[in-house]
């Protein structure tokens, strides 16, 4: 840490610098060639063979020509005969060996530099095509410097640097906004080392510290405050969890939160945040929640070295989720008990447990914070049990989500940002209704799971729509139905969504039909779950086959677009309400049969309806009530220019009509 | 008429100023590119009558460090460390006339990092070595000595690991390639001991990480779980000793650590 006093003169000159270009451009391309690398490969080296090994060769040459007329060997081998057999001056026998033997005089030269990329390509097969690499495969640091410049003007040179990769437009704004000076002296208070000596090693830590701070800054411009609380907080934690690690993995450990891909997205949204003046949580319990945070993450890293990378990327997204969770939750989250501490702490430990939670991004960490602060905030009188040590809901969440977004983000149908966005969006809904998550930790990652394997298995390029129209849809009708949790929903939504998917496939319908289709059949599926679920599992797979085999037959186009999808929600409402009934009077080998019959009947007679009793509108009305009285027996025939049929459909179509 | 041009002027040269912001840093780190990249050129694979030769390439990057020095002669500093690059690239390109000729231009108290005082300081040694240790034959015994004698003296307490590395291998080569030249039946007794105090001294460098895994894996494929920094050391470190003990093949070194003799 600096003083604010050296910091503000780090700034000034600064500044100074970047009203002076051309001596700025000087110094930084003074900067670059004293400290830039060095690619630098060793001298090839050729060495003489053993001499023993030069003797045996010129022996058998001579022997291989002793007979050979001309003598290849001329006036030399009589001197060769000579020095082989008197072992005389290895440069002589060498002079003889280069001669005559040429792949033999070679025969012990080396170069490094092939070795080491022979073996470099062997360990990183990628870098072989990648010249750049190879070369910065032999750099050479520059090592220490000799500074010849005091130390605040070092630091000014390290703000100007970063600012000039910024380009000219930024750093015209930091020479004239005092917000955006505030925000640099601030990092360089907590960030810069008070030893001179020691800035060198840590201005790597500086650079990385101002850069991605300013990334984030330049991101939420709009939000610029005087006060930067939640920054300053959030920057004084950072720094201060650094010291609970041993001394040499410090350095590593701060650059690289600094480093982590989060970590200017936190910056934006803490100035945000500020900007808005949240009346609640001191700086004091900011700074305290991003403390206990570091400080896990930092035992984590620890203890589990391979989490490492993971939490440095991602403990901006954590403390992110941990404070919009407090905006639409509770501002409780951070009040004495200091909940979001313990949340992120404990979410932090679960994730640790599972080695597959590492895949897991930005979206799905969101999700998990979120729900399980809305639970915490729901419930603020039960938060020590529910954060207790024994509980675990949290990580059964936490794995189940993990467990999920592994086996399906990275497979053939769906990618990782899609199966993670619906998580997060599911997320949402549970944030709405944390009696959803309470009751069952693992129920977002069943659903999601089940659509998605269901989708995967009858695959079509629309899947993703697909999914995330089912997903929610499902939350929806769970959130406004809880009592659907005691039965399998997620299976029978994920059953019938395949069903759908299926006709995408085959491209008998559009994915927009099928998206409509879908969020209506879902929500009516839920007006008789038993029924779908225990007493007739096939019953809506029955309905959508029957629908679709009748409309296959219909030559008229009646029922096209949003009537179909109204259609299909109809024909599930009739048997929700009647489903029992039907299947009594119609045993299931033969209900899609004659449901199909049914239907095909119907649109025939709405042929000939239409503009009497009918209009288009209301004929997937006067079809749900046809299947109605259908399922309670009431229609004899299935003939659609029966008397009987004819007048009983008019009926309905008034009705529907109405 | 003029009155009209004079914003316009000023307008000019206000950009113009603004444009040349950071002329001279780029047009650094174009030469710091290319400079490198014409070191490492001969080893690079390339496909057969694409891209630039590697004889062009290093010439112009020196042309090129020549006309940044011609445009900033007052800055001793960027000057002389852009002076050490470009002696190095001639170097390690085998010109020695003009190399020595760029690195007697270089004012070593201009120079601010280690790595480039201790190479200016080593130049005539890296000249010699560059030039003279990868001809097969022997190389004259007191020459070659008096080079061994200025690694000896001048890369001793090297800071920067990957420097003193670097320093460090050429060192042994230039032992090697010393060993080489004597005469194995006449002064047997100079090179074992040669060879023996050489190696020793090489591996000594090493930090304990690198000489533990070279001892315990002499043959073994290096991990793709290592940083490069590693891999590279421990290549030059295992090829090293086993050129050592090739050469020592036939005599009898005391090999020093005792590992040398066992696992290699």
């Amino acid at each position: 840490m600096i003083t604010q006093e050296a910091a503000s003169l780090a700034i000034s000159i600064a500044k100074g610098l970047i009203t002076l270009s051309r001596r700025i451009d000087l110094l930084l391309a003074e900067k670059e060639a004293v400290q830039a690398p060095m690619a630098l490969p060793f001298p090839s080296v050729g060495l003489m063979p053993k001499k023993a090994a030069m003797i045996k060769g010129l022996k058998d040459l001579l022997d291989s020509t002793k007979n050979r007329n001309p003598n290849p060997l001329g006036n030399d081998r009589i001197e060769i005969e000579q020095i082989t057999a008197s072992s005389g001056d290895k440069s002589v026998l060498f002079d003889y060996v280069r001669k005559y033997l040429p792949k033999l005089a070679i025969s012990r030269s080396f170069d490094l530099n092939k070795t080491f990329i022979v073996e470099l390509k062997k360990a990183r097969p990628g870098w072989a095509s990648d010249p750049d690499k190879i070369v910065a495969a032999f750099y050479v640091g520059a090592g220490d410097v000799e500074q010849k410049t005091s130390y605040p003007w070092r630091i000014a040179l390290t703000v100007v640097d970063v600012l000039a990769e910024f380009g000219a437009g930024n750093a015209a704004l930091f020479t004239r906004d005092k917000k955006v000076q505030g925000v640099i002296s601030s990092v360089l208070q907590r960030v810069a080392v008070s030893d001179l000596h020691e800035l060198d090693s840590k201005e790597t830590i500086l650079r990385a510290a101002l850069s991605a701070t300013l990334n984030g800054v330049l991101d939420a411009r709009e939000h610029f405050a005087e006060s930067n609380k939640w920054l300053d907080a959030t920057l004084d934690a950072v720094v201060s969890a650094r010291d609970s690690l041993p001394k040499n993995q410090r350095d590593n450990f701060l650059l690289g939160l600094f480093q982590g891909r989060s970590y200017p997205a936190l910056v934006a949204t803490l100035l945000e945040r500020g900007a808005k003046e949240i009346d609640t949580g001191s700086e004091t319990d900011i700074r305290d929640v991003a403390s206990d945070l570091m400080k896990k993450i930092a035992g984590i890293i620890k203890d589990k070295a391979d989490f490492d990378d993971f939490f440095k990327a991602h403990w901006g997204d954590l403390l992110c989720a941990g404070f919009s969770s407090v905006e639409k939750y509770s501002p409780e989250l951070l009040g004495d008990k200091k909940l979001l501490g313990q949340i992120l702490k404990r979410i932090a430990g679960d994730l640790a447990n599972h080695s597959n939670s590492k895949l897991l991004g930005s979206d799905a960490l969101y999700g998990i914070v979120n729900s399980t602060a809305a639970v915490v905030a729901a419930n603020p009188e039960l938060a020590s049990n529910l954060l207790g040590p024994n509980r675990k809901w949290i990580d059964l969440l936490v794995s189940s989500v993990a467990k999920t977004v592994n086996e399906y983000g990275t497979g053939p149908i769906f990618t990782k940002a899609g199966v993670e966005e619906l998580f997060k969006d599911a997320f949402e809904t549970f944030g709405e209704h944390p009696e959803l998550i309470a009751g069952d930790s693992e129920l977002g990652a069943k659903l999601i799971g089940d659509v998605l394997k269901s989708l995967e298995q009858s695959y079509s390029f629309a899947a993703g729509d697909l999914a995330k129209t089912v997903v929610t849809s499902a939350l929806d009708t769970l959130a406004a139905n809880p009592q659907l949790i005691k039965f399998d929903y997620p299976g029978l939504v994920a059953s019938f969504a395949a069903n759908v998917s299926t006709l995408v496939k085959n491209k008998e319908i559009s994915r927009i039909e099928a998206i409509d289709i879908l969020d209506g059949a879902i929500r009516s599926l839920a007006k008789n779950p038993e029924l779908f679920l225990k007493i007739e599992d096939k019953l809506a797979e029955g309905v959508v086959k029957a629908v679709f085999s009748a409309l296959g037959k219909d030559t008229s186009d009646l029922i096209a677009g949003a009537a179909l999808s109204r259609l299909v929600s109809e024909v599930v409402s009739a048997l929700a309400k009647t489903g029992k009934a039907a299947l009594r009077n119609h045993p299931f080998a033969e209900l899609v049969a004659q449901l199909e019959q049914l239907i095909t009947a119907g649109l025939k007679r709405a042929q000939s309806e239409l503009g009497h009793t009918l209009d288009l509108p209301s004929l997937p009305g006067a079809l749900g009530l046809l299947v109605e009285a259908w399922a309670k027996g009431n229609v004899a025939t299935l003939d659609p220019e029966n008397d009987n049929f004819r007048a009983l459909f008019a009926e309905l179509s008034v009705l529907a009509a109405a | 008429m003029i009155k009209f041009l004079k914003p316009i002027a000023f307008a000019i040269l206000l950009l113009s100023c603004t444009l040349s912001g950071c002329v001279t840093q780029q047009e650094v780190k174009a030469i710091v590119a290319e400079t490198n990249a014409a070191a490492i050129s001969p080893y690079l694979d390339r496909p057969t009558g694409t891209g630039r030769q590697p004889a062009t390439e290093w010439q112009e990057a020196v042309k090129r460090i020549d006309r940044l020095i011609e445009a900033h002669p007052d800055q001793a500093t960027l000057v002389n460390h852009l002076r050490v690059r470009q002696a190095m690239l001639l170097t390690v390109n085998g010109q020695n006339n003009l190399a020595l000729e760029r690195w007697n231009l270089v004012i070593a108290e201009a120079l601010d990092s280690e790595r480039d005082k201790r190479l200016h300081a080593l130049h005539e040694a890296l000249v010699w070595a560059y030039k003279n240790l990868k001809l097969t034959a022997g190389v004259d015994i007191a020459d070659a000595s008096s080079r061994l004698d200025s690694f000896k003296t001048k890369t001793k307490d090297v800071e920067e690991y990957d420097l003193k590395i670097f320093l460090h291998t050429i060192r042994a080569e230039i032992a090697l390639k010393l060993a080489n030249s004597y005469d194995e039946d006449t002064d047997e007794a100079i090179v074992e001991d040669l060879l023996a105090q050489e190696l020793e001294v090489y591996i000594d460098a090493f930090k304990q990480a690198d000489k533990d895994w070279v001892k315990d894996n002499p043959t073994t494929d290096l991990s793709s779980a290592m940083t490069i920094q590693d891999i590279r050391r421990r290549v030059w470190l295992r090829e090293i000793i086993k050129l050592y003990r090739a050469e020592g093949d036939g005599l009898s070194p005391k090999w020093s650590p005792p590992w040398v003799d066992t696992s290699y």
